[in-house]
């Protein structure tokens, strides 16, 4: 990874979780600039175009994070109720639905819901192509989405019900006689305590709490006779899940490799986090805490979390406030290894550097080169604003002169107004464009 | 910034001391053009063209449409409509008669080779094509000195004629009416050399365009005429390779292999264009023959009286397709059609083994049918099920048997066995299944098959209410349909046919018509959907894609109806297309 230096420095001291998960407090030493603005909303809203930058540098981290996890209603209820109906008369093709997914990211006007949709769909790892239809799918979706900042318990017994989950965990029949020991053990390890925490005796409870839900044309059902009603319901087995702090640790680990870094935290700077969610596990309050620490403006999150390719294309779009053909999008991002509606394995995608290997850097540059393109699937849709054509504001919206001055310099020389999506294409491939 | 006041005084000194080729009779265009060209479009009525470009009612309701209006609102459009008027101003006219009088003689283009175009006007009003050069001689001239620059225009003579050029990619002549334009002087030169008697064969006395001017004779009253040297452009290595490849999908094969055979033999193609009454018609033909009874693709040419029969009629007709294609002949041909065995072929066979057990699929299945088949695309109705959200058209096929007592049934085991697969492999996806019905419309007992919508959601995966696959047999006929109401549709259809056969069209051996208006009508009823699959496909706002789709829609609308005939005349292949307004 590139060195890059946040203004804010390097204040915070990793053995001082205190410190760490303090609200962050811009001083002279630690202000709060373009470079805190950007990262802010590179990590929950994919980018932020210019405007929001300029907001966010006026309003402060306070009112910009209060914004940004409180998006106003008014603006995002007339939205969602407008996607919704046009996602809900495209689910009859999976394609379809990726395609209004991934322009919900682009054009939502609360975009953390969506990073934070797609947080949760990378750990319940459901796989359209296992889920079967649109429809169920679609229903997958709007209950991560509508938990996705709310509590964790409600959401999980939700999901152990759903269609999509039973179908995507082959458990589409859990019958008394044969309980689902794989079904289990995928939920313990992937959505409860995790591998260590849990024995065979522990998996064959929870198979048979699963017991009577079926999947059944596209729908769950419960059917009394087939369940065993001295192993407890499927809300008994949540509540055991939720019940072990384990549960809370590993979520917590997860959101931090999500919202701080790639790298892994020790353990110390993990137990505030823990003992926020535990036994709550109210989501949006750690987010928040988390957002607005000391930790997140520091260098051990400043660039510090490889983009996926969602995050990549996305932001791009977003930064450029352009509105691109998404059907191709979820095609060209397929091909990257992120179909976003089909999770590569029961652990959702790779993270971090995994992201990134010499064929996949190439597809990068490949897939914004096509997006900036004058001609192609995207029929030339994003390209810089008329009264923005500057090369010195495309290296602040989208590096935020995060790079060494050499590099800068070179970029700026071979620069032409005319031909400022060569520079953005150029600016794209960068190894510090590439991290979050 | 153009100053036309200032201009004039200079303009007319122009046009006094401007050398113009002295006057001489015009030869027609084809004696100055090569013999090697490749494309020559003569646009015999330009005023006609014009005309139907700007006054049908195709173009009158794009015109009228939000979006053609909200396009006249750019800036862009206005500054367009500025600079026209400013010319109309300019030339003393406006600009459909400015039209006519610098083209009404007729205009010819030439595609020599890859940038390598001549046109040749000829003006109905010589003074107004002088004027035309004349003021944009100057406009060049005026744009460089306030440039700083020299004079773009450069003049020099050949083979007794004035040439000019303002760049490297433009050079043009005057010569009494007509103006030659070419896209590079080499070429200008070439045109002046064939004029001057000098050098290469002309096209007027070209084996192929002459016997093309000869087998478009009954249409030489036609708006506009085109020659294609087919032999020339089958020199070009891709498209060699793409005629002798061959089709290997059996189905285009059926369908195309006689257009394909004609382009393969094909030496030059004539096509005529006409416009009358706001009915637009093209004709095109070619110097291949039809093939030999024993040749492969003789299965798509009928012997004479016989032909595709009439299309069938049915309400809200969106398209119907009728085609002469002996069924038994092409499969008993398949293995020299399609040498390589794709696994399409394969499974077809494995598919067709199944259906039709312990028949022999070229002699008892293909065999036992006419060679008249008969296609209609139908918008669907659902009087007593449910509406799906994406309104798909219904589809049938209608097949003429030679021993209808006898095939029908091995027709109807067959379809119930298809049935059986289906409703067997939506079963292994947990999908609901078809149910079968034995119902009478007019005296006609069929076959259907629907889904159940007992206990079906609500929801957006109704896509299978589109279908209710139904086997019916009317007389000697066959009807496969997707949908129940244009099954009901084309027994009524066929009934009237017992008392009035249908007409078979003498050596034609495909016969398409589309409707427009109902076209329109079906795309209307989809309309929400396709704005949403605009709205991903080419991200667009959804005030964008409405945009879009009702424009689609009204073009669609405006077209009116589309016939297109293939089959041949005078032993050689023939296309007709027309088009004709909607009423």
């Amino acid at each position: 990874m590139p060195a890059t230096t946040h203004p804010a420095g390097d204040f915070v001291v990793m053995d001082n979780p205190r410190h760490a998960w303090a609200a962050y407090e811009p001083d002279r030493d630690h202000p709060w600039d373009l470079k805190c603005a950007a990262h802010l909303y590179r990590r929950t809203a994919f980018a932020g175009t210019w405007l929001q930058l300029q907001q966010a540098m006026r309003d402060g981290p306070h009112q910009t994070i209060d914004r940004l996890i409180n998006p106003p209603r008014e603006q995002v209820d007339p939205f969602n109720q407008q996607h919704d109906l046009m996602e809900a008369a495209a689910a009859n093709s999976i394609e379809q639905l990726r395609a209004w997914w991934l322009r919900r990211m682009i054009t939502t006007p609360d975009p953390l819901t969506e990073i934070m949709t797609l947080f949760w769909h990378n750990r319940f790892a459901v796989r359209a192509d296992r889920a079967g239809s649109g429809r169920v799918m679609l229903g997958y979706l709007r209950l991560l989405r509508a938990q996705a900042m709310g509590q964790y318990g409600p959401m999980l017994s939700a999901a152990v019900r759903d269609p999509a989950v039973l179908k995507g965990y082959d458990a589409e029949a859990n019958r008394k006689a044969k309980p689902n020991n794989h079904f289990a053990r995928r939920l313990l390890r992937r959505l409860g305590p995790g591998d260590g925490h849990y024995t065979k005796a522990d998996v064959a409870a929870a198979a048979r709490s699963m017991t009577g839900w079926f999947a059944l044309r596209g729908n769950a059902r419960f059917i009394e006779r087939e369940h065993d009603a001295a192993a407890g319901s499927s809300d008994d087995l949540v509540r055991h899940m939720l019940a072990d702090r384990a549960t809370a640790e590993q979520l917590a680990r997860d959101l931090y490799r999500w919202l701080i870094s790639d790298v892994d935290p020790p353990a110390t700077l993990i137990e505030p986090l823990i003992e926020a969610l535990y036994p709550g596990y109210h989501i949006k309050p750690v987010v928040e805490m988390m957002l607005r620490s000391n930790l997140f403006f520091s260098d051990v999150a400043y660039r510090h979390r490889v983009k996926s390719p969602v995050e990549l294309a996305v932001g791009l779009i977003r930064s450029l406030e352009g509105l691109v053909p998404t059907e191709p999008l979820g095609r060209d991002l397929t091909a990257l290894g992120h179909d976003v509606l089909n999770p590569p394995t029961a652990a959702g995608w790779p993270h971090g550097p995994r992201w990134i290997n010499t064929i996949s850097l190439l597809g990068r540059a490949d897939i914004v080169g096509s997006l900036l393109a004058a001609k192609g699937p995207y029929e030339g849709k994003l390209d810089i604003a008329p009264d923005r054509r500057d090369a010195t504001f495309v290296l602040n919206l989208l590096v935020q002169n995060d790079l060494p001055d050499a590099a800068a310099n070179a970029l700026l020389a071979d620069a032409a107004p005319d031909h400022l999506r060569q520079l953005i294409h150029a600016v794209c491939c960068l190894p510090e464009y590439q991290l979050a | 910034m153009f100053r036309p006041l200032s201009l004039l005084p200079a303009a007319m000194v122009f046009v006094l001391t401007a050398s113009i080729a002295c006057a001489q009779t015009a030869a027609p265009a084809a004696d100055w053009i090569p013999d090697t060209a490749l494309i020559v479009l003569e646009v015999r009525q330009p005023q006609t063209l014009v005309d139907y470009a700007v006054d049908s009612s195709l173009s009158q309701a794009m015109q009228s449409s939000p979006q053609w209006q909200q396009a006249k609102a750019q800036p862009n459009y206005a500054k367009f409509q500025q600079g026209v008027a400013f010319f109309e101003r300019l030339l003393e006219t406006d600009w459909r008669a400015g039209i006519t009088g610098l083209t009404g003689g007729g205009v010819t283009l030439a595609v020599l080779g890859e940038d390598q175009v001549v046109m040749i006007a000829d003006a109905a009003d010589v003074r107004l094509l002088n004027r035309l050069h004349n003021t944009l001689s100057i406009f060049a001239q005026t744009a460089a000195a306030n440039k700083g620059q020299a004079d773009p225009m450069r003049t020099w003579q050949h083979a007794g004629i004035n040439c000019y050029s303002f760049n490297a990619t433009e050079a043009h002549a005057l010569i009494d009416n007509r103006l030659v334009l070419a896209s590079r002087a080499a070429i200008l030169e070439r045109v002046l050399d064939l004029r001057a008697g000098h050098g290469e064969g002309v096209m007027s006395s070209s084996v192929g365009y002459r016997a093309a001017l000869q087998a478009s004779s009954s249409h030489d009253q036609a708006a506009a005429f085109t020659y294609v040297n087919v032999a020339a452009v089958k020199q070009n290595p891709t498209v060699a390779a793409g005629l002798n490849q061959g089709i290997d999908n059996p189905l285009a094969a059926l369908l195309l292999a006689p257009l394909a055979d004609a382009a393969r033999q094909a030496k030059w193609l004539a096509a005529t264009l006409d416009v009358r009454d706001q009915a637009l018609s093209m004709i095109t033909t070619t110097d291949a023959h039809t093939p030999a009874a024993n040749a492969l693709t003789s299965f798509a040419y009928p012997s004479s009286p016989d032909g595709a029969l009439a299309n069938l009629n049915t309400p809200r007709r969106l398209a119907a397709m009728s085609f002469y294609r002996d069924l038994h002949a092409f499969y008993a041909a398949k293995d020299e059609l399609f040498p390589q065995r794709t696994s399409g072929l394969i499974f077809f066979e494995n598919m067709m083994g199944i259906f039709f057990t312990g028949r022999d699929l070229t002699d008892e299945v293909l065999g036992e049918l006419e060679p008249h088949i008969r296609l209609v695309v139908a918008e669907q109705t659902w009087p007593n099920g449910r509406a799906p959200q994406v309104k798909l058209p219904g589809f049938a096929v209608v097949f003429q048997m030679k021993n209808p007592d006898r095939f029908s049934l091995v027709a109807e085991e067959a379809w119930q066995k298809a049935l059986g697969m289906v409703n067997f492999t939506r079963g292994q996806q947990a999908l609901p299944g078809l149910l079968i019905d034995r119902p009478t419309y007019a005296g006609i007992k069929y076959t259907s098959a629907y889904f159940s919508d007992a206990g079906a959601t609500s929801g957006s995966d109704d896509t299978r209410f589109n279908l209710r696959p139904c086997i019916a047999r009317v007389g000697d006929h066959l009807i496969l349909s997707s949908t129940e109401s244009l099954t009901c549709d084309l027994i009524d259809s066929l009934k009237r046919e017992s008392s009035s056969p249908a007409k078979a069209q003498p050596s034609r051996h495909s016969l398409i018509e589309v409707d427009g208006a109902q076209l329109g009508s079906i795309l209307n009823a989809n309309r929400d959907t396709l704005i949403r699959k605009n709205m991903i496909e080419k991200g667009n706002t959804q005030a964008q894609a409405e945009g879009e789709i009702n424009m689609l829609i009204t073009i669609v609308r405006a077209i009116g109806s589309a016939r297109v005939e293939v089959g041949s005349r005078d032993n050689h292949p023939q296309i007709t297309l027309q088009l004709a307004p909607a009423k």
